[in-house]
This record gives structure tokens, sequence and C-alpha cells, in this order.
């Protein structure tokens, strides 16, 4: 069975910059037909480019038991079963701490690698999961219905000419709303090895024996459309499965060849970004990677289960932080962590809590201005029972496109949000 | 009127087009033209459609007597835990149902009795949206879904008003909670940016004033229908495009279709559908022209448009990316695979983006080149891998879910595939799948046709007319094409794959 890489390392060498083939391989795979795709990879993309990691905390997550507000009676009034003990809270100043279990982030916080920012929402909150989600992921008003995502709106603003692929990358099995774009949604990939053609059929589109596939002979069997628009959808269905088979091959030689650099607890986000560690660490050009971890929807017996998330939360950054410092690519890495809600202040009848409003956001990694943001929700001025916002989430977004990702941010967000000084 | 193609330009191409677009690539099951039919046999045989639906098709738990009484019962006095216990039991049956009328329609499409109506029906649920992530229902879903089935090419003004009264779209759009005091305004934005003119062509002011001639709409929470709470509805005088009137809902949807802009954004969004992206404006405008005299109604426009010479041009054969669900109905084709496992299939759709009754946002589909990511033509192909080879249904993205070959699969496989399912199920709790490949006459011409033939044949077979011959050229050209083999199977097996893993086959 002829192979995609076969072909590749035939055929490439002599083909002039600016040819017409996928700008995957362009962009990151120059060097293709040498034995090591690394320099190829490595030296086209550059170690400068700051990338953005979207760690999603699904369900709604109880904000008031992450960043606990030890310091307000009315946090241990409403929470008789569920409040935390202010003696056990890990404290960040008075007025509150993280949750005992977030040891490794409160870690992050002292050595100044984190910033907690609090009460964080938006207007006319929504308290169904589905839509929650939709409106931080579409970065809408939330009276809108918005389709595209605030990451998809970045991918299309920054890619001139012919997508590339390799831009956004999300670990799962399904590509999030926010990657959504009009021009093309990213990588998703549960693992690399779902990122691949079944036992090695890659399909052979263009024909040939390898050997003697020149740039010209290339251009004859439908590889000669302009890179900017493929002009027929045949064009671009041939560009983009030579995206597929090329990239896949890059993804599973980077995965292969990078290992991470320190061990990572045995859960899933802990695995998810671990893979993010080797992408980076290897070379793949991509800027924005998405993780998930979900489960956070507590609305009985919350405890249990609260604790076990708030560990793989806190040991799984806590490794990719370590991982990405011992790589040599912890400066330019910034992980943003959001939940579509916070939860009610008080607890239910059932040991639970039911959907609420504002809640904490977190970014961690070396270039982050460490601290504190964000007033703190007072317990006390409520709005039907929930937490009032202080933070508009698009005030983060702002923040992180702006002043970390180099970029205008009301490209994509459509108007000026304040920023937050954490970046 | 568009001018409408003449017999003399009609033959095998244009069929299998008109075929491959006013449905899932074949003809109607029932009394289908003959070779020597006209472009109006076939177009009239498609649209000549049942009006309501036969209550033999729909699946047995819609039909339980007690349905909503069984679905309501009152947990709250129950203790905690029991009380916990049946609401996760009724959660598991609301999915249950769900999953259920996904697999009915996914039959319907492929088997196609009446393939325009269900691929009208598709249209219109990437129209008027309702998605499972909010609606939990699954009778409100097989409700709405026949509501476009058998409305569908009737009236678009009857069609309208009536999915505003549709429960999934009460509770997809919030109408349930929309009351005279506090009108909500999601229904009456999408009404008119999504379901009738498009942005830009109303003002905040329309919207406002809408949402109030909509309020008063209820539906239980599992009732089959929604009823008007007299004293939530808002019968106010209002404004809307400059008409004053104490309006309700059929006034709004009857003001709306005075304006033109509304019979062009329809028409125009039907000829994307079926024919290609971005018409002539003449195009829209004789389709937009045709739908206001004939009162609205849809039949005559997909007539106009099924017929009509632009239908058949260049720009429209084979030019169309296919959705999951159309490249699944012809990958079943090629396998002849009667009936499909449709729980298997309506996987596959999930995984290729687009799970039926569960649209990513009130938009609908993209459509076209948003189907196509490097990810997705992995997935293509690696499910297409899958099918026409059978193995572990893991490795396509299909997880360890498949626990049961469904029965009709069953009863088509040899006997030594049975046994081979067997000893796989005593080992472990998943199984992999049998190859689908099921296609008797295609094994049949393969061993008569020579070798020239062959190639030929399988072209004709899995893409149903000729190809870019620049396409052809490559896979003449393919190394891992088997057309010498002895091992009949085990060639089509590795050449079907190869040719459905072609870019050619992603079009239709």
């Amino acid at each position: 069975m002829k192979t995609r890489r076969e072909f590749l390392r035939n055929s490439l060498t002599g083909v002039a910059a600016g040819w017409t083939l996928p700008t995957f391989l362009h962009n990151t795979a120059v060097g293709m037909e040498q034995k090591n795709i690394a320099a190829g990879v490595q030296a086209s993309t550059g170690r400068d480019n700051p990338i953005t990691v979207v760690l999603q905390l699904g369900g709604g997550n109880d904000g008031l038991n992450t960043v606990v507000p030890f310091a307000q009676d009315a946090y241990y009034e409403n929470r008789p079963r569920l409040a935390l003990k202010a003696g056990e809270v890990l404290k960040v100043n008075d007025e509150f701490g993280l949750n005992p279990n977030l040891k490794g982030i409160k870690e992050l916080f002292d050595t100044g690698d984190a910033a907690i920012i609090n009460g964080v929402g938006y207007p006319n909150p929504n308290r169904s999961h589905f839509r929650s989600m939709e409106i931080w992921h579409t970065a809408t008003d939330s009276d809108v219905n918005g389709h595209h995502g605030w990451l998809g709106r970045y991918f299309d603003n920054t890619c001139t000419g012919t997508p590339d692929p390799s831009t956004g990358i999300s670990i799962g099995s399904a590509p999030p709303q926010a990657f959504m774009g009009t021009k093309q949604i990213g990588i998703s990939m549960k693992n690399p090895q779902s990122y691949q053609f079944i036992d090695g059929h890659e399909p052979m589109m263009m024909g040939g024996d390898g050997e003697d596939m020149s740039g010209d002979s290339i251009g004859q069997l439908g590889f000669n459309a302009p890179a900017e628009d493929p002009s027929t959808n045949l064009d671009f269905l041939k560009r983009t499965t030579m995206d597929a088979e090329i990239s896949s091959d890059v993804v599973l030689d980077v995965t292969k060849r990078q290992k991470n650099a320190v061990d990572y607890p045995g859960t899933r986000l802990a695995r998810d970004l671990a893979l993010v560690a080797q992408l980076i660490a290897g070379g793949m050009p991509t800027r924005v990677y998405y993780v998930n971890l979900g489960g956070f929807d507590t609305h009985a017996n919350q405890t249990g289960t609260h604790t076990r998330l708030m560990t793989e939360f806190s040991g799984a950054v806590s490794a990719f932080c370590k991982d990405l410092k011992a790589l040599g690519h912890y400066d330019r890495v910034m992980v943003m962590s959001f939940s579509e809600f916070g939860r009610r202040v008080q607890e239910n009848a059932s040991g639970g809590t039911d959907h609420g409003v504002a809640g904490p956001m977190f970014l961690f990694g070396g270039g982050v201005k460490a601290g504190t943001y964000g007033k703190y929700p007072s317990l006390l001025d409520l709005h039907k029972g929930d937490l009032k916002h202080n933070v508009d989430f698009r005030s983060v977004y702002a923040t992180v496109l702006d002043n970390w990702m180099n970029y205008d941010s009301q490209r994509v967000l459509k108007r000026k949000f304040p920023h937050l000084a954490f970046a | 009127m568009l001018k409408p193609i003449p017999l003399s330009q009609w033959g095998d191409v244009q069929v299998a087009h008109l075929l491959n677009r006013a449905g899932f690539g074949q003809a109607p099951t029932q009394g289908a033209p003959d070779a020597k039919a006209t472009p109006e046999d076939w177009v009239d045989r498609l649209l000549d459609v049942p009006a309501e639906a036969d209550p033999a098709d729909a699946p047995d738990w819609v039909a339980e007597t007690n349905y909503s009484e069984k679905m309501m019962r009152n947990f709250r006095d129950l203790p905690e835990k029991e009380r916990r216990d049946k609401l996760r039991e009724m959660q598991r049956m609301n999915r249950q149902h769900v999953s259920s009328v996904r697999e009915w329609w996914l039959d319907r499409m492929l088997k196609s009795e009446e393939p325009l109506q269900e691929k009208l029906t598709l249209f219109w649920h990437g129209h008027f949206v309702s998605s499972s992530q909010k609606v939990k229902v699954g009778k409100h879903h097989w409700i709405q879904n026949n509501l476009l089935r058998y409305q569908g090419m009737g009236s678009f003004r009857d069609l309208t008003v009536a999915i505003g009264r549709d429960p999934a779209m009460l509770y997809y759009l919030d109408g349930v909670r929309s009351k005279k005091s506090a009108p909500n305004e999601n229904y009456a934005r999408e009404l008119m940016e999504l379901f009738t003119l498009g942005e830009g062509h109303y003002t905040e002011d329309d919207i406002k004033e809408a949402a109030r001639a909509f309020t008063g709409y209820k539906a239980g929470r599992y009732a089959d229908k929604s009823t008007l709470v007299a004293r939530q509805f808002d019968a106010g005088e209002k404004t809307f495009f400059g008409q004053t009137g104490n309006f309700d809902d059929e006034d709004i949807v009857d003001i709306i279709l005075k304006e033109e802009q509304a019979s062009k954004y329809i028409t125009q969004k039907l000829w994307e559908y079926f024919a290609y992206a971005n018409p002539e404006p003449q195009i829209v405008d004789s389709l937009a022209a045709t739908f206001r005299d004939n009162d609205f109604q849809i039949k005559p426009v997909l007539r106009e448009m099924f017929l009509s010479q632009q239908f058949y041009s260049k720009k429209a054969v084979r030019t169309q990316i296919k959705s999951p669900v159309m490249w699944l109905a012809s990958l079943s084709r090629v396998l002849d695979l009667d009936p499909f496992p449709t729980r298997i299939g309506t996987r596959v759709l999930d995984q290729l983006g687009q799970e039926l009754l569960n649209p990513p946002s009130v938009k609908g589909w993209d459509g076209g080149r948003a189907w196509v990511s490097t990810t997705t033509l992995i997935m293509r192909n690696n499910l297409a891998h899958l099918l026409i080879n059978g193995g572990n249904p893991g490795k396509a993205g299909l997880g360890g879910r498949i626990r049961e070959i469904p029965q009709d699969v069953m009863d088509s496989m040899s006997d030594q595939e049975k046994q081979r399912i067997a000893n796989m199920k005593k080992r472990s709790k998943s199984v992999n799948i049998p190859s689908f490949l099921r296609n008797e006459s295609l094994v049949a011409g393969w061993q008569q046709a020579s070798a020239k033939e062959k190639l030929p044949l399988l072209v004709k077979t899995v893409y149903q007319g000729p190809i870019n011959p620049a396409s052809y050229t490559s896979l003449e050209n393919n190394p891992n094409l088997m057309l010498t083999s002895s091992d009949p199977e085990a060639a089509l097996k590795q050449n079907i794959y190869e040719l459905v893993a072609h870019p050619e086959f992603q079009l239709t």
C-alpha cells in the first residue's frame, strides 16, 4: 500500500515556495522530504507565537466552592451542608480562598503564574446549559442567537488565502461551537490515533506511482487552482483531502517523536493536556487549543463529585505547566478556564446546587500577570437568588485577544470591551 | 417562468441528477416512471406525495394512548432517592424516544418511498430549527417532523403559522414562557431574521411588537398540541411594518409575506439547497414571482425549479458537496443494504456533524463547504472503511457503543459471519460489525465484466454518472485498485473503498 508520506518524500524535492498545494504543507512541513519532519516544522513556525489553551468546565461549575468567600457569613448561612470551612480553604487573601483540592493551582498562584477573575458573567444571564454555553462560545449578547464562534471568527480573520486546518485544535470528538467559522472549524481529535486513516488505509486520490510526481504532474491532476480560492468544490475537496492526509501524518509523527517531560495524573483532562503539550513542543503551528472537563452539573450530592473534579482540574493544569516549563514553551502559553455559569448561592435539598449565573475564571501560564481581578460578588446583594456579575466574560476574551494574541479584539467581538490587567 | 429543459436534453445523467437532488439518489419505490418518461413525468411523480401521515408509520411508543399520563407521573411526593431514580428513568425514556424518531426518519430517507418529501422535510428541519439540546420530548420532535413533512409542499403561509404554534418550536424558542406581561422576543426575532426575511429587513421595534402578537400559546410538557391561553395573549394594539391593529400571530405572518423580500428569501434558499449557491438574480425573481402568484404554495416553485434548464446546467450537475445524510444514503446504495441499520446510521451522522433533530444552532446547518474539514474527511473515510470491510467501530470513532447487531442485518449475514459475531460476543461486550457490502448485482456484474469494463462499472456504481476526466485518470493510475484479482469479494471491498475515499464521492 502506497502511503501519503512515501509520496511526499518522493515528490516534494525541488518544489518552489508558493506552490499551490495544501497550506498545511506550505506552512508547516516544508521539510517533509527529510527523514525528520521536526526540522521542517520547527524552522517554519518559530517559537515566538503566543498560544491560548481554552479549558472548558462543562455543566456549570460551582464558583462559590471553587473560589470560596469564607469571610462572608452569608456563604455559611446559605450552605449549611456544602460550605467549605474557613480553616481548610487555601487562603488567597482575607476575603476568599481556593477549594482545598486546588493545591496545584494555589502553588501556581503563589509563584506568580495564575490569575483569578471573580464574578464573571454577562447581562441578562440564561440558566440553560445549552443556551448559556452558546453565549460563551459565540460571545454574543444573550438576546442574540449567534452561530459562529468567537475563535472561529478569529481564525477567519487571521487566515488570509487558503484556510489552514491546524490553526485550532480541539481535543474531543467534535469541534466546539467556539471554533465554528465561515472558512473552517480547525481540527478535532480524541487522540492522535483517531486522527488517522483506519488501518493505514489512506486513499490514493492522486494516483501515479510517486516516483515521478513533480509539481507539474500534480498540476495536471487537478491541483492547479490558485491557492487563494479553489474555484470549484472538487478542487476544494482535493485540497482538503491532501490536508487531511498530511496533517494526520504530521500529528502522528509529532506525537511519536515529542514526549512529555513530566508525569501527568491518570485523569482524562491530564491525558488531553499532555497531548496538547506534545503538540506545542513538537512544533505544531497551532495558536489555539481547546480542552474540556465535564460533569459539573452537581444538582445532588455535590461534595464528592466536586472534590473529584477540582482534584482533576488542579492536577492536570499543574502538570501541564510543569511540563511546558521543562519543554521550554511555558512563556508562550496561556490557559484560560471558564464554565457556562456558576451555581445558585443557596444549596438545594438534595445536597447539591442548581443553575446559577456568575462564576470565576482562571488564567495560567508564564505570560500571566498574576493576581486577583474583578470584585468578588456580595452574597447579600443578589438578583433572584443569584450572584451579580462584575466582569463581562468578553472583557477577558478581549484582553486575551488584544494583549496576548496581539489581535484586534473588535474584529472578533464586534465592539470594545474594557481590558483587565492579567495580560 | 424559467425555461424548461427540452426532451432532447433529457437522459440518464439528468434523471440521476434529479434523483440525487430531489431525493437521496433513488427513484420512488412505487410508481417510478419508466425509461421513456419525460421530465414532467419524473417531476410530477416526485411531487405527488401523501398529504397526511399514515398512523401505521408511527413508532410504537407514539401511539400509546396513555403516553402523556405515563410521562407526566408526578414524583414530587416520593422520597428523595426514589424521586431521583424515577426522574432519571424518565430522562432516559425521553432520550430513547428522541433516538427512535431519528432512526425512524433516517429509515424513511434511506428507503425513499417518497424521496422528495423526505428531502424537503430535511430542508425544513434545517430552516424551522428545533434542537434536542433544548426540546427533550421525543413526541414533540415527531409531531414537528410530521408537520414539516405533510405541510412542507403546501402553503408556506400556513406552515409558518403552524410552526409558531408547534410545541417543539414553543419550547425551542421560548414561546412557552412568552406572555402578555413579559413577551419573549426569541421567536419573533428568528421568524424575521431566519425564517422569512433575512437580516436587515425589519426593525427592533418590529420584533418587539411581533413578540406581543405571539404571546399566549402554551404547550404542556408532553402535550400533542398547544393551546391559546386567552389571558396570557396580548390582544392590544400593535404597530408592525407601518400598520397598526390588534394583530395576532396570523396577521403578523400575513404582513411579513406581503414583503417581496420574503418570497425572494425563501425561494433563493430552496434553490441553494436543491441546485447551487448564489443563483443568478433572474432565477430568484422568477421563482419568487411563481411563489407569490400561487398564494405561497411551495409545490409550484419546486416544479418550476426541477423542470428548469438551469437546474441541469454544468453549474449544477455533480457540483454539490454531500451532506452527511446524502453521503450515508449514497454509500448505502453502493452497499445495497436494505434495510440499512439505522441505529448505526444515526451515530454516523452524529460523528459527521449532522445529528438529526440536533442542528448546531437556530440557523441550522451551514451546508456546502462547511461539511468538509480535515477531521470530517478522515471520519467519512474511516466510517466508509468500517461499513465496507467491517471491523471495530471504535476505530472509526463510533466508540464501543455498538453491542448488538440489528436483527435485520443478522438475517442478511452468512452462517460464517453469524458464527464469527457469536464468538466475538462470548469474548467481549462490544462486537465488531460485519461488512455491510450486500450488493449482489454488483458482484455478479464484476465477475462478468472484462478487465476493461471493470473500472467503468465501479465508476458508474459508486458515482452514478460520469466524473471529472482528471479524476478518472487518477483512478486509472491508482496502484491500490485491484482490477485483476481472482478474489472478487476482496477486490470489490478494496476498490469500493478507494472510490468512496476519492474526493469525487463527496460530490453529488
